[in-house]
């Protein structure tokens, strides 16, 4: 019979356990540790290729199975020419691991995230919008920094058509969670 | 609503070559600020734009820039 070195009405519950061991069956689902960041440095895409813009954040997990939850809010300005009768604009996260470069969500066109359709003819229209990404990372499989960005595209840059990130130097933001296993 | 310089900044590089893929930064629109602006050469593996800072188009320069923006 295996013996039973202590049990649980044998542990003052108001004394303090520092173990230096590893300690399971315990823990899953905490948040171990929050980062903000935030910019107010707008930046503007005229191409339809995904650029970073100047909302980044870095986080180091402390266990290569824990997941990081990101959200990202921006403030993001839309101009739609008069060559086309609409616009949009696509969003998506980088994610950076030791300088290896991977996409985590991503709208397949630079049109999915974001789209103005207007057929009246008028010109040089803009639009001004809030727009939120949430991601779950649970394929980082590291301790290193991680460092993701919020990257954005323009569907249509022809004549003056443009998308900016952080309008008009409004905030935006975002926020990385490390949830434990 | 009334152009902001920024505003300008942009479309007088557009007028000078319409459809060139660029990212501009902040909203200053200086000489030096011209010379942060980044020119999109490709895009890499996974899709993102690749830029330079050195301009590769030879009918966009900061003099013909600030004469379109004086047009706006």
């Amino acid at each position: 019979m295996a013996l039973i070195k202590a049990r649980s009405r044998g542990i003052n519950l108001a004394d303090t356990f520092a173990f230096s061991g590893t300690v399971s069956g315990v823990g899953g689902g905490k948040v171990n540790q929050m980062i903000f960041a935030e910019t107010t440095s707008s930046m503007t895409q005229t191409g339809t290729a995904y650029a970073d813009s100047n909302l980044v954040g870095s986080i180091t997990p402390s266990a290569t199975n824990s997941k990081i939850f990101l959200v990202i809010t921006d403030h993001v300005f839309l101009h739609h020419t008069n060559s086309h009768d609409d616009q949009g604009a696509g969003f998506r996260v980088k994610r950076t691991i030791g300088g290896s470069n991977a996409t985590l969500y991503q709208n397949t066109s630079p049109y999915q995230g974001w789209y103005e359709s207007d057929r009246n003819g008028v010109s040089n229209k803009h639009y001004i919008n809030t727009i939120t990404l949430h991601y779950v990372d649970s394929s980082h499989n590291t301790t290193s920094a991680i460092t993701y960005r919020h990257q954005v595209a323009c569907m249509r840059g022809n004549d003056n058509g443009r998308v900016q990130s952080a309008n008009e130097s409004q905030r935006a933001v975002m926020t990385l969670m490390e949830v434990l296993a | 609503m009334e152009l902001k310089a920024i505003d300008k900044f942009i479309m007088a590089i557009k007028v000078l070559k319409p459809n060139v893929p660029f990212v501009v930064r902040g909203s200053e629109t200086t000489e030096e600020a011209f010379g942060k602006v980044e020119w999109e050469t490709g895009v890499d593996k996974i899709g993102s734009a690749i830029f330079t800072t050195t301009c590769p188009h030879s009918e966009i320069t900061w003099t013909k820039v600030k004469a379109e923006m004086d047009k706006l």
